[in-house]
């Protein structure tokens, strides 16, 4: 460890300002939640069950939560950003290989670094959410000690679906980042590689849909339809909850509900999933590290594997973005001949992104031919 | 102490190492010389373990520098352009070649800013090149290094700063046995401290042997013929270069000695007069030979030449 | 202490050694001063420290300087000036080769030696 030093501190400067981002946000998250349960509060024993019928969504963790895991997620992104702006620097990335440190060092602190600075901030805001949690199932419990021949509905969600969510959340964390990492080690330019990391863990999502839209499968398969497409968005398996229900009774004539709802679907199914994500990065980006080398820097994509990857599904998804466009814009025109239209403007957008994603994907293979 | 053997390295069709070999003892000053894109930075980057070889090897102390830590050590590098990080100021870079190898030294460092007088919070960025230079020289003398390989290390420094880097490599190198790699252009300074050089061109070594060899070899001799000059004079094959005013011929050799004196004293000369050369000269008539003869003229001349 | 010229035909180490006897010829430098360490000179005008070496050592040999351990380096104090045979030799072969040369030139016994008087008369001059 001792001899990792000067590799930590390299990292520190970028990992500890995203700290604070981190930190900040996951605060914010915990004010808006103290303010929303305080006010909630104060209304409640103003106008009492009136109140909370006319105002039935008082859940509100919930949405401040999503902010954070939103909020987080675009700090991650930032994150591998400044993680690499000095690697993919030419003269600092040639400084660094020169170091008395191997590539597998450097990957390693990388990502134990890049994973802390998340995960100190997001421990706070469980701790803190907990806290919250507690605190609100109080003084609901006060409330309904004082207006004892009323009933007090108020919908929060169960401490132990709280504790499952973060858990996903937290996976779900590691999973996008050591991916945006793994691209990173693909593809050369750090923009670049970020923004065709986001791509990718959209386009299965949008492959679904707008061939289920085009060719109309799953039309009638609205579950199977809605299965597939909570499983193909990665950063999405925190985020869908169902209704559920629990009620906190007394063992009184009264019933005190505390409706308890919104569970998370396919809970284990979604952790099982995670895991073998974040193993497969795992594994991919340690081949990947030991095949790094400087003299690649100049090309975008360091295997042709991955760059006939890119330009398959560059071209998939641009024909049908194209359809798709074209079914809300011009197909209205052409109701007869319908389908075959949609078959043109799907091959002439894969030509299209053929041809882009081809020229992209040559650039640096070139220079060092002229020379 | 260095072995470079057989090395080969192609970026796509370029070739930019074409079977080097080098073999550098410890305690010397070596130099590499060659024109822009002869090669050198590659060579120089494989030999600090940037760079990966497609063929061959390159072995310090016996051991291979790719990815091995160990060597890496004791090993210092300066670029020809030394930014380091962004934002960080003199004495950052300090502490931070403090963590990163062990035996840095940080009174050393102190001691060679008291002639180069840096601040120690300016920001790296805000020095001019010759100082980012300074800079990273001291920084990497001061890690006590084995091996000390600088690319292009006086290039935009003005004359004071060349004198004061160049003194304390050459100080370094007597005290410490420390063995240094150069590669450059200015080969007035070269010249000066090198024991020994290889010359470069197109990724293949055109010449190697000590300075003093490579000068007492190549050499201007001002020829007065005692009639007319032979009419082969431009084929011989120890000419390189020919030119003359008038009766007086000027002829570059890569293969003086006293035999081709004889052979010029045979073929009708009256006076021989040795013309000394620099090491610039000698590069630049050794170097538009091959554009001239060709790659076998001269394959030839270098077996000869290397094997006197 | 002293210019040394690249272009010269001489190498380096050798130009140092007939730098440090044509100061000792001419009083310069006397018998028994003290010469720069190797590291002094090297940083002093420049060049490797190993050229410095092999100058120090040939003058060394040729018994012009000599070392005292733990004290430094120091121009010979020698009892008297012996006449080194082969050194005398090899300088009669250059000198005939010299006069050769010029005699090729249209010089004459005569305008050779009032050459060599001209050159002497230089050195005195310098002193």
């Amino acid at each position: 460890m001792k001899e990792l030093k000067a590799l930590i501190k390299i990292e520190l400067r970028s990992t500890l300002l995203m700290s604070i981002y981190f930190l900040v946000v996951n605060l914010c998250g915990l004010a808006a939640c103290k303010i929303a349960m305080d006010k909630n509060y104060v209304n409640q024993l103003r106008y009492g069950i009136g109140w909370y019928i006319a105002q039935p969504n008082g859940e509100y963790i919930y949405p401040v939560l999503v902010g954070t895991y939103c909020f987080t997620l675009g700090g991650i992104i930032l994150l591998v950003y400044f993680q690499f702006v000095k690697d993919k620097s030419l003269e600092v990335g040639r400084f660094l290989k020169a170091l008395p440190y191997t590539n597998r060092q450097r990957g390693f602190v990388k990502i134990g670094m890049g994973i802390l600075s998340y995960t100190l901030p997001f421990l706070i805001l469980i701790g803190g959410m907990l806290l919250l949690h507690g605190s609100f199932v109080g003084q609901m419990q006060e409330i309904y000690n004082v207006f004892m021949n009323q009933e007090v509905i108020e919908r929060i969600i169960h401490i132990n679906e709280l504790l499952k969510m973060f858990l996903l959340m937290y996976m779900t964390f590691i999973a996008v980042y050591l991916f945006l990492m793994l691209v990173q080690y693909v593809a050369n330019n750090n923009l670049g590689s970020i923004i065709m990391s986001i791509l990718t863990l959209i386009a299965p999502l949008f492959i679904v849909l707008s061939g289920s839209e085009i060719y109309s499968f799953f039309r009638r398969m609205h579950r199977l339809r809605n299965l597939i497409i909570e499983f193909l968005f990665v950063p999405g398996y925190p985020l869908t909850l169902e209704g559920g229900s629990f009620a906190l009774d007394r063992q009184n004539q009264e019933q005190a509900h505390f409706i308890g709802y919104q569970e998370i679907n396919h809970y284990g199914l979604k952790v099982v999933g995670l895991i073998l994500f974040i193993g497969l990065c795992l594994i991919f980006i340690h081949l990947l590290i030991k095949h790094t080398k400087m003299e690649d820097s100049d090309k975008l994509f360091n295997h042709g594997l991955a760059k006939w990857i890119f330009i398959i599904g560059v071209t998939v998804c641009s024909g049908l973005l194209l359809a798709d466009m074209g079914l809300l814009f011009i197909l209205p025109l052409f109701m007869d001949e319908y389908f075959v239209m949609t078959q043109v403007l799907i091959l002439i957008g894969a030509l299209i992104g053929f041809v882009i994603a081809y020229k992209i994907g040559r650039i640096g293979s070139y220079k060092r031919e002229e020379k | 102490m260095i072995e470079i053997n057989d090395a080969c390295k192609s970026f796509g069709t370029l070739k930019a190492l074409d079977h080097v070999s080098i073999k550098i003892p410890k305690g010397c000053i070596y130099g590499v010389i060659g024109e822009n894109g002869a090669g050198k930075s590659t060579l120089i980057q494989a030999l600090v373990g940037i760079y990966t070889l497609d063929e061959g090897s390159i072995l310090i102390e016996g051991q291979p520098v790719y990815e091995n830590n160990e060597v890496k050590r004791h090993l210092g590098y300066v670029a020809d352009r030394n930014q380091f990080f962004k934002g960080y100021t003199v004495k950052q870079m300090m502490d931070f070649f403090d963590l990163a190898y062990p035996s840095f030294s940080v009174e050393k460092f102190e001691a060679y800013n008291k002639v180069f007088k840096l601040k120690k919070n300016a920001k790296v960025k805000n020095l001019s090149k010759g100082m980012q230079m300074r800079l990273a020289i001291m920084l990497n003398i001061a890690i006590g290094p084995r091996l000390l390989v600088l690319d292009e290390p006086t290039s935009g420094l003005d004359a004071i700063a060349k004198k004061q880097v160049l003194d304390l490599i050459i100080s370094e190198v007597e005290e410490s046995g420390m063995t240094v790699v150069i590669s450059s252009h200015h080969l007035a300074e070269l010249e000066r401290i090198c024991d020994e050089v290889t010359i470069l061109n197109q990724g293949k070594v055109a010449y190697q042997s000590t300075v003093d060899d490579l000068k007492a070899k190549v050499k201007k001799l001002q020829v007065v013929f005692e009639e007319k000059a032979p009419e082969d004079l431009g084929k011989w094959p120890e000419i390189v270069n020919l030119d003359h005013v008038g009766s007086v011929y000027y002829i570059v050799t890569d293969q003086y000695s006293h035999s081709f004196e004889d052979k010029l004293r045979k073929n009708g000369a009256r006076l021989i007069e040795p013309i000394g050369l620099n090491l610039e000269e000698v590069f630049i008539y050794t170097s538009t030979v091959e554009r001239i003869e060709g790659e076998r003229g001269k394959d030839e001349r270098v077996k000869s030449f290397n094997k006197n | 202490m002293f210019p040394i010229d690249v272009r010269d035909v001489r190498p380096i180490y050798e130009q140092i050694i007939d730098q440090i006897k044509e100061q000792v010829i001419k009083g310069i430098l006397k018998p028994g001063d003290q010469l720069p360490s190797v590291r002094q000179l090297a940083g002093n005008l420049t060049v490797n420290a190993n050229t410095v070496t092999k100058a120090y050592q040939e003058l060394e040999r040729q018994r012009i300087i000599e070392t005292i351990r733990g004290r430094g380096t120091f121009i010979a104090v020698l009892p008297e000036k012996e006449v080194n045979k082969t050194k005398l030799e090899e300088i009669r072969k250059a000198l005939k080769g010299n006069c050769i040369e010029l005699h090729y030139m249209g010089f004459y016994k005569e305008q050779i030696l009032e050459e060599v008087s001209k050159i002497c008369e230089e050195l005195i001059k310098e002193d």
